[in-house]
């Protein structure tokens, strides 16, 4: 099994980079701002203020934080543009592991090899959530020594949060793009379903932020348990956003390996 | 291979269950698909590494050497021939009691065509199965004691390669300097497969005297009696 999640792990390893490079290319942009644009917070702050509560609730913009890096970073990053990058890297994994190697024809060596599909499986999925965790963990904690290089002060188990509700975020995500995964052959059915099903969920947290009479869709979205800017300012994970990204984790996941054991692998 | 889940029924492979032994089944058993890529940016020593690991130790230094391959290059950057090469190689990897192998040799040159027969001989020469799926029925001839006929799903002939030979099936090629009368020809278990003017071709089942009879009233300018090959004694199973 180590030798299947090495293979993995190696064939993934530059699109993992460039991945990070990207976020944390982006991070030390935002950090290398931070000093610029502090001074003015206040007034940005007060603008915010006057926008109706559902735009801040729905980008994820505290005011009351916006004049510290976490409030900084948590709008200008861990609103949007790092969980995109982390949604993609998750599904494009799932995508190419199981469909993608059916697609391509490559699978076959794989079966043909004296291992069982579950620890075949067991081993994409490891290889999948360490390529996760790497990005998460990597990414998250590369704001602490940008920081520290700037000399601005930041709130370092706040980090250790948002790293744990990234790689949950992350994971669910995965599990759920695994599942899509191991009944197709076609890696992009996985990636326009995923995608699409992202989409809408962003749009229904969007939605429910405006509109108070349908603030109940954002319980559909996976967005509304990723509250980063609750937990990277706060410190505060939800439990039931422990439940609903854990859960969905493993609700997928386990059929996920049910079905890849079952299905024809037509090579 | 595992690969396709049975409805119903049972395949046994050295007296181990496909499905609930197949890895022990694995251990025994080289596969190499027609149709199956290798990774793209692996090299044939980066398979072999990756063998190594899940499969044991093994030394194919004698095989890569035999057949001229290569095992730096990446796959991608292979020609179709030696991707052929790898392939057989990670098949053959440690010399497995049983090989599987779908079209062996499709889009091979006739001479690298010949070293694979030649390297699949030497291997049954040592103990080894080759079981093999083809469309080439001129290979499958060369290479097999035993040949399965698939119709619709079933098998409807298995047969060893010397009982199919001894099967009295001839086809018939006469050459006339007259003319042919079709009519002659139209014979029980005789079935005339092309007639012109001064030539005929016929597939005989059973007696050849019959048609040598009505030979005798011909002057005749050539005569070839062959024995039927794999492929029309594969056509008439079609039928």
């Amino acid at each position: 099994m180590k030798a299947l999640i090495l293979k993995e792990l190696r064939e993934r390893r530059l699109s993992i980079l460039a991945y990070l490079i990207g976020a944390i290319g982006l991070m030390w942009l935002y950090v290398s701002l931070f000093p610029t644009l502090q001074p003015q917070m206040e007034s940005y702050s007060k603008l915010l203020e006057s926008f109706p509560k559902g735009i801040s609730q729905a980008f994820g913009l505290d005011q009351r934080a916006f004049g510290t890096l976490e409030g900084f970073i948590s709008s200008e990053m861990f609103s949007l543009m790092w969980p995109i990058l982390l949604l993609f890297l998750s599904i494009s994994i799932a995508g190419s592991t199981i469909a993608g190697e059916i697609d391509k024809g490559t699978l076959a060596t794989l079966l043909s090899q004296p291992i069982s599909r579950t620890r075949l499986f067991v081993s994409k999925y490891c290889a999948g959530f360490m390529s996760i965790a790497t990005f998460t963990l990597l990414s998250v904690f590369s704001i602490i020594p940008l920081a520290a290089v700037y000399s601005i002060q930041y709130q370092g188990k706040n980090y250790i949060s948002m790293a744990i509700l990234g790689l949950m975020f992350g994971l669910a995500v995965f599990s759920f793009a695994m599942l899509l995964s191991s009944v197709t052959n076609s890696k992009g059915f996985v990636y326009s379903v995923s995608g699409g099903l992202l989409v809408l969920m962003y749009a229904l947290n969007i939605i429910a932020g405006f509109k108070p009479s349908l603030e109940w869709v954002k319980y559909a979205s996976l967005f509304h348990y990723f509250n980063a800017s609750g937990v990277i300012i706060h410190n505060h994970i939800d439990t039931l956003s422990y439940v609903v990204l854990i859960g969905i984790a493993i609700c997928c996941s386990i059929p996920a390996l049910i079905l890849f054991n079952k299905r024809d692998v037509s090579l | 291979m595992d690969f396709i889940r049975p409805q119903n029924g049972e395949i046994q492979v050295f007296g181990l269950d496909s499905r609930n032994d197949s890895v022990a089944i694995k251990n025994t058993v080289g596969f190499l698909s027609s149709d199956s890529i290798l990774y793209p940016k692996w090299s044939g020593d980066q398979y072999l590494a990756f063998l190594a690991k899940m499969r044991g130790p093994a030394d194919m230094t004698s095989l890569i050497k035999r057949l001229d391959l290569d095992p730096s290059i990446q796959y991608r950057h292979l020609s179709s021939g030696n991707k052929q090469k790898l392939a057989l190689v990670v098949a053959m990897y440690g010399m497995p009691k049983l090989l599987v192998m779908d079209e062996p040799t499709k889009a091979l040159d006739p001479l690298l065509q010949q070293e694979i027969y030649t390297v699949l001989h030497e291997y049954r020469r040592d103990g080894g199965t080759v079981f093999v799926s083809s469309h080439n029925l001129p290979e499958v001839e060369k290479i097999c004691d035993r040949v399965a006929v698939i119709k619709e799903g079933k098998i409807v002939a298995n047969e060893t390669m010397q009982s199919i030979r001894e099967m009295a099936i001839h086809i018939i090629s006469i050459s006339t300097a007259a003319g042919i009368k079709q009519g002659d020809f139209e014979l029980p278990n005789v079935e005339i497969t092309h007639a012109s003017e001064k030539h005929m071709l016929l597939k005989v089942k059973g007696d050849l005297n019959p048609v040598l009879h009505v030979l005798n009233k011909y002057k005749l300018k050539d005569l070839e009696v062959n024995h039927a090959n794999l492929e029309d004694i594969f056509l008439e199973y079609y039928k």
